[in-house]
């Protein structure tokens, strides 16, 4: 029975890398496969994943197969994956430029510049493969100079099945369920994710189209970024956006299925996504999206959503205005959605593509 | 046209007509510092471009475009003049050319040397963030601890002073006096004052669960009018607060000018009012009562009295009430309002001292059985705590909500006419 060993600096469950491993590990197992994960920081309580140290008990022989997924710097990694004598191949997840963090925090800063780093090493390494979430993270990789037949894009596998069994938070539906549109975004509350330009479209359809409204953005808020959380809750307050502007914190997956189905507009106005799973999650909802149409985003979406090439905050605004007024529009929008969800992302789906590439190759 | 192609064109579609219908609203960033924070890495890098521009100018000089359309003679001529007076300028511009390479040099250090110290500071400044929000929470932990200290303080302190006057009384005269002739009876009558140790910890419940001073004094605010229209509160018309507690309804009357004195038997309670140099009596109610002339009050309040004394007791006391009342004045007695069925069945069990509940129609009848008359009921409190239930014009929701959030007490006030 060959082994395949899936490597990554942190796991925790619950986040779009988690996801992608714990999907992986649960479809190699299925198929005559032994599979094992291997990470440096733990931080789940699932206990299949062991402490990268053991890797070298696990993979011995040469058709043994290890299975990188890059997010971040992580050196101790890449020593340890140019060690073993087997076959490899990268997962791509995309890293975030560091740019967006000058100024915010000079963790961020570093991590990113290492992931970069981290990128150009893997990349002339010339491995086995290199599998990536989207076409834009695919194109990234070719441009650094590897064999563009060794590159496939495998979107990472969901966890929106399981949402879609859960129970809501029944607070939650209570309380913002009031008539009010709510519009949503999710994603941790970072610079790139550009909720400064979410805020400024928000307060115009607010303001001019609908003041019975809402913004919801559910999002992990971590101390590290304080400063850059600060300006928003002061763009808020400059704005005069209190009362109709809500900042969630980290939710639980009760939770978060809750908001999805309580907003009317997904929107997302990122400068820069290596695949953006909340998209997706928004999509198979029957969530109209709307969209600033950068990076990996068109990748995503496709044609189900509005994503506007520049970041104009008139026209997102109008955007909203537009789907809400327009009930055709609306469920246009959302079946669209759904159809894309339903053609290229259910995890069977990724997990046919994965399972060709992998069979394929060994 | 297959589905996408279909979708492409309705997505185009839309968003022509958003674009046609778009209001044009620009928001203006306002000038402040961290909205400026954010544009700086742009500027900087603004900066290095016009370095690298100013780099490769840095040399001074002129590009002379001379040699074109010349034929060739002339072009030789000028070639050699040309380079002749290059020669020339090149003399004396060379430290010229030295001092911009410096400056720039000079410049571009200085840049970076900023650029590392934003770092820094940003660095520092998550840093201290960090160390801020631990600092709240310890103080906010602090205060908890104060808060709950303060309490303890309050509560041995009222202790200490009834200490303090139980040795006064036992190194007393009186004291001395009741050790040598320490018959039966006085024995008895030690054994009660030592039970009164209760004394401070009643004080500590009343301070948790009636209230603070100023709520009280607002809540008794409504049965001023009634004196005042009964013209109670003069010379030969004075007030009596049986149970005077605290002292915040002898405060309010003292604060209209009216004539008013209390009693209780807590001994803190008493302190407590005649540090607010109130007339407070420390004495038994009968007792006391045995001492007032026949017709000489006109008004005796009891506040969360009643509901202390057992039946009998009661009964005597509007027995005296009656006797030592002017005709036309009046008693004023608060109670809690069993009707409430909370009340009833738990919060009037908070004070370990009450006896027995009291419907208002029993007050009422024995009020009247001693010869009160006018004897009518006010309804105070509603319990508004949680809302109550809707009406729908239902009978059931009706009582339910009078039964559950109606009113937690009442007054009871009865004329000698």
């Amino acid at each position: 029975m060959k082994k395949i060993a899936i490597c990554t600096p942190e796991i925790s469950y619950g986040d779009a890398v988690g996801n992608d491993i714990f999907g992986m590990y649960n479809v190699l197992n299925n198929q005559n496969f032994k599979a094992g994960i291997f990470a440096e920081n733990i931080l789940t309580s699932k206990g299949t994943a062991e402490n990268i140290d053991y890797i070298h008990n696990f993979i011995k022989k040469r058709d043994d197969l290890v299975i990188y997924h890059l997010c971040t710097g992580w050196f101790k990694g890449l020593n340890i994956l140019n060690n073993l004598n087997c076959k490899k191949v990268i997962k791509y997840h995309n890293v975030t430029p560091p740019d967006f963090f000058y100024n915010f925090s000079y963790d961020h800063v570093a991590t990113c510049s290492g992931g970069i780093e981290q990128l150009k090493v893997v990349t002339g390494l010339d491995l086995d493969m290199y599998l990536s979430d989207s076409l834009f993270n695919m194109k990234e990789i070719i441009s650094m100079g590897v064999d563009a037949s060794k590159c496939h894009v495998v979107p990472p596998f969901n966890n929106i099945e399981g949402l879609k069994n859960l129970q809501p938070d029944f607070d939650i539906l209570n309380k913002y369920n009031d008539g009010r549109v709510n519009i949503l975004s999710v994603g941790r509350i970072a610079p790139n994710k550009g909720f400064d330009k979410l805020i400024e479209a928000f307060y115009i359809y607010h303001n001019y189209y609908n003041s019975e409204s809402r913004l919801l953005i559910v999002g992990n808020q971590q101390h590290r970024l304080s400063t850059y959380i600060d300006y928003l809750y002061d763009k808020v307050n400059r704005l005069k956006l209190q009362d109709c502007v809500l900042f969630t914190g980290k939710v639980n997956d009760e939770q978060l299925k809750s908001y999805y189905l309580i907003s009317k507009i997904f929107a997302l106005t990122s400068y820069h996504e290596g695949f953006c799973v909340p998209l997706i999650e928004a999509m198979s909802m029957k969530i109209p999206v709307v969209a600033y149409n950068s990076t990996a985003v068109s990748d995503t979406v496709g044609n189900a959503g509005v994503l506007w090439d520049d970041l104009n905050t008139d026209l997102i605004a109008a955007t909203f205005n537009e789907i809400i007024v327009s009930e055709e529009t609306y469920f246009y929008l959302g079946e669209a959605g759904w159809r894309r969800y339903r053609n290229n992302f259910t995890n069977e789906i990724i997990e046919k593509k994965f399972l060709n590439l992998i069979c394929e190759f060994l | 046209m297959d589905g996408s192609e279909q979708e492409e064109k309705y997505i185009k579609n839309l968003k022509d007509k958003v674009i046609k219908e778009a209001k044009i609203i620009s928001i203006s960033e306002p000038s402040d510092k961290k909205a400026t924070d954010l544009y700086q890495d742009r500027q900087n890098k603004n900066i290095y471009d016009l370095l690298c521009a100013a780099e490769q100018n840095a040399s001074i000089g002129a590009d002379l475009f001379l040699f074109e359309n010349r034929s060739f003679l002339k072009r030789i001529i000028y070639r050699w003049v040309v380079r002749f007076l290059f020669k020339i300028l090149r003399v004396i511009t060379v430290n010229q050319n030295r001092y911009n390479l410096a400056v720039l040099k000079i410049l571009q250090t200085s840049i970076d040397a900023d650029f590392n110290l934003a770092l820094l500071a940003a660095n520092d400044r998550t840093q201290f963030n960090t160390r801020l929000t631990d600092n709240e929470v310890k103080i906010k932990n602090l205060d908890n601890r104060i808060y709950y200290l303060e309490k303890n303080i309050d509560f041995l302190k009222n202790s200490f002073m009834q200490l303090n006057q139980e040795v006064d009384a036992i190194f007393s005269d009186r004291g001395r006096n009741y050790a040598k002739r320490a018959g039966k009876k006085e024995l008895q009558g030690i054994t009660k004052k030592f039970n009164r140790n209760l004394d401070s910890l009643y004080v500590f419940l009343e301070d948790n669960l009636r209230g603070s001073r100023t709520d009280i004094m607002d809540r008794l605010k409504i049965y001023l009018p009634i004196l005042e229209k009964a013209n109670i509160g003069s010379e030969d018309l004075p007030v009596l607060d049986i149970g005077c507690g605290r002292g915040e309804w002898l405060e309010l009357l003292r604060e209209k000018n009216l004539n008013a004195s209390g009693i209780d038997i807590n001994k803190v309670m008493v302190k407590i009012c005649r540090d607010l140099k109130l007339n407070v009596t420390e004495e038994e109610v009968f007792s006391y009562l045995k001492t007032v002339k026949d017709g000489s009050i006109g008004a005796v309040t009891g506040f969360h009295l009643i509901e202390h004394y057992e039946f009998d007791f009661l009964v005597e006391l509007f027995k005296e009430l009656y006797r030592v009342l002017k005709p036309g004045g009046l008693v004023i007695f608060e109670t809690p309002n069993p009707d409430n069925i909370l009340v009833g069945s738990c919060t009037f069990y908070l004070d370990p001292t009450h006896n027995k509940p009291l419907p208002s129609l029993l007050a009422k009848l024995l009020l009247e059985a001693h010869g009160f008359g006018n004897v009518s009921i006010i309804n105070l409190h509603p319990n508004k705590l949680f809302s109550k239930i809707k009406e729908s014009g239902s009978e059931h929701h009706r009582m339910f909500n009078e039964y559950f959030f109606g009113p937690q007490d009442y007054a009871i006030i009865g004329y000698k006419v």
